[in-house]
């Protein structure tokens, strides 16, 4: 008989069975497996995730399946995990349109998959570096809603870090 | 040469949310849950012109409510079977004078009908007066809407536009699908560039807090800076006392929490950073510390940077033996048992200072 999988169910309806290794990466969906089954898995077990819509589901658990044997860098480690640049799978992973990055990085919040929210943050934090503000909101769809004196003001303030 | 298929979609699958469901699903009960929804709407704009639900449409609305919701399809009965032909013809005389006015006012369907279009389930909602002056039998809206055969191009659209109103939300994305697999691929290069200008988004402040600082730490001081001039909330975002403390460690301007608490109690020492580069600074203390230790790392690393050097009349041969500064003046004891006072900003000699004595032993 094989392995029990455990059985994730999108907002949608949708049935994504996974392997248990799998579905561990997320510390939300592994303490509730503990918690539900003390003995261990016996048989299939399903979980629903009502927050998420199958494409994003399966876009997190396709990031699960790739790193299912990735070792991270230990939790206390702060330095390592902030300096560490983003993986090169995670890179190429992430690069979707804002709004599956905006739910993506909802559902790693939500799931509780540390790493995949810390490359979800680095991918934005890429789309931030060296853009000029009216860059950055063009990017982000935002409005400008300084008035002309407090614009100024702030630029006053900042002008000591500008490039001589 | 190019291989590429010219339209990419054509033999695409739909994905799970845009294939189509219950095909066989009646129109009729879409539209009645469309008109459920907008029932209380309508009777607002269109007071007392509620003609095309009768009283024994309503009790079947009711009844069909749970059985809708329940997700059962219940088949109503269409009424083209059941109409007479003056009431055809009625319509049809609606629908054609409909058209003449459109022309007589240069277009034939404004924007503002094609929006109601969309929203009731009536045509147009001009025909209902009218219609409603003849108490013509009530006909259902999809009927309504194939009684006329669309002449123009424009007509023919918002034919397909009112009648995919009754679709499923998921079936009408499977439209969506079908025509973009009808679509070539330069066409649907300029939809891709459209949808994914529209799906920008505020990456930084929609999100969980903490999730927007996790960002923000990745970032170098003058990215931050930028982002602080972007809107009001990104600017909030940035002006946290608990971010530029992480910095000032992560980027070893400081040693550890103890110093940071030592320089923030020292108000005298920050005060000149406030107006450095600026005036009158409104950000925290945290922020102007982190100020103040990157502009005098900056200095030491840049190799443009002069220091600058004061030179001061030297007194014979004389050495001096002790030596203290501050901002306005440098005070140096000599061998000779004088104590001279210099500007440090000029190096002018300010004062001397005799009559010590030699320390004894």
């Amino acid at each position: 008989m094989s392995e029990p999988k455990v059985i994730l169910v999108s907002f949608d309806d949708e049935k994504f069975p996974v392997d248990v290794q799998v579905a561990e990466k997320s510390v939300l969906i592994k303490n509730m497996i503990n918690d539900l089954n003390p003995d261990g898995l016996q048989e299939d077990f399903e979980i629903p995730i009502p927050m998420l819509r199958s494409t994003v589901l399966a876009k997190v658990l396709e990031w699960c399946e790739h790193h299912r044997n990735s070792e991270f860098p230990d939790d206390d480690d702060d330095d390592a995990k902030k300096t560490a640049p983003i993986d090169e799978w995670d890179k190429n992973f992430l690069k979707v349109d804002q709004e599956m990055l905006y739910e993506i990085m909802q559902a790693a919040n939500y799931l509780n998959i540390r790493q995949l929210l810390d490359s979800g943050c680095k991918t934005v934090a890429e789309m931030i570096k060296n853009k000029s503000p009216e860059e950055l909101r063009r990017t982000f769809n935002i409005v400008n809603d300084f008035s002309p004196e407090e614009e100024a003001a702030i630029r006053r303030e900042n002008e000591w870090a500008e490039d001589r | 040469m190019d291989s590429a298929p010219v339209y990419p979609l054509r033999g695409a699958k739909a994905a799970y949310n845009c294939k189509l469901v219950n095909p066989n699903g009646k129109l009729v009960d879409a539209w009645l849950q469309h008109s459920l929804m907008t029932q209380s709407a309508r009777k607002r704009i269109r007071d007392g012109e509620e003609q095309d639900l009768t009283d024994d449409d309503m009790a079947a609305i009711s009844d069909l409510e749970s059985l809708i919701s329940d997700g059962h399809i219940h088949s109503q009965k269409r009424r083209l079977t059941t109409l007479d032909e003056a009431s055809i013809r009625d319509a049809r005389e609606v629908r054609h004078s409909l058209r003449e006015n459109g022309r007589d006012h240069g277009s034939p369907m404004t924007d503002d009908d094609q929006d109601q279009a969309q929203q009731l389930p009536l045509p147009s909602p001009s025909a209902s007066p009218i219609q409603a002056g003849r108490h013509s039998p009530a006909l259902d809206p999809v009927e309504l809407q194939l009684l006329t055969v669309p002449a123009t191009q424009q007509e023919l659209i918002s034919m397909i536009m009112g009648l995919s109103s009754y679709l499923s939300p998921t079936n009408r994305h499977h439209l969506v699908f079908r025509l973009l697999q009808r679509t070539d691929r330069v066409m649907l290069s300029t939809f891709g560039d459209l949808i994914n200008s529209s799906l920008k988004r505020d990456l930084l402040t929609t999100v969980p807090a903490e999730i927007g600082y996790n960002v923000l730490q990745h970032l170098l001081y003058r990215a931050l800076l930028n982002v602080s001039r972007v809107s009001r909330s990104w600017h909030k975002m940035v002006d946290n006392a608990a971010l530029w403390a992480t910095l000032l460690k992560r980027d070893k301007l400081v040693k550890d929490d103890e110093e940071i608490a030592r320089e923030l109690a020292d108000d005298e020492s920050l005060a000149p950073w406030l107006g450095v580069g600026g005036h009158n600074s409104s950000c925290s203390k945290m922020q102007t510390l982190y100020k103040k230790r990157r502009i005098i790392l900056n200095r030491w690393m840049d190799p443009k940077y002069e220091p600058r050097r004061i030179s001061v009349a030297g007194l014979g041969k004389n050495v001096v033996t002790c030596l203290q500064h501050d901002e306005d003046k440098i005070i140096a004891g000599v061998e000779d048992l004088r104590i001279n006072i210099y500007s440090a900003k000029t190096g002018e000699l300010i004062r001397e200072l005799e009559g010590h004595e030699r320390p004894s032993g």
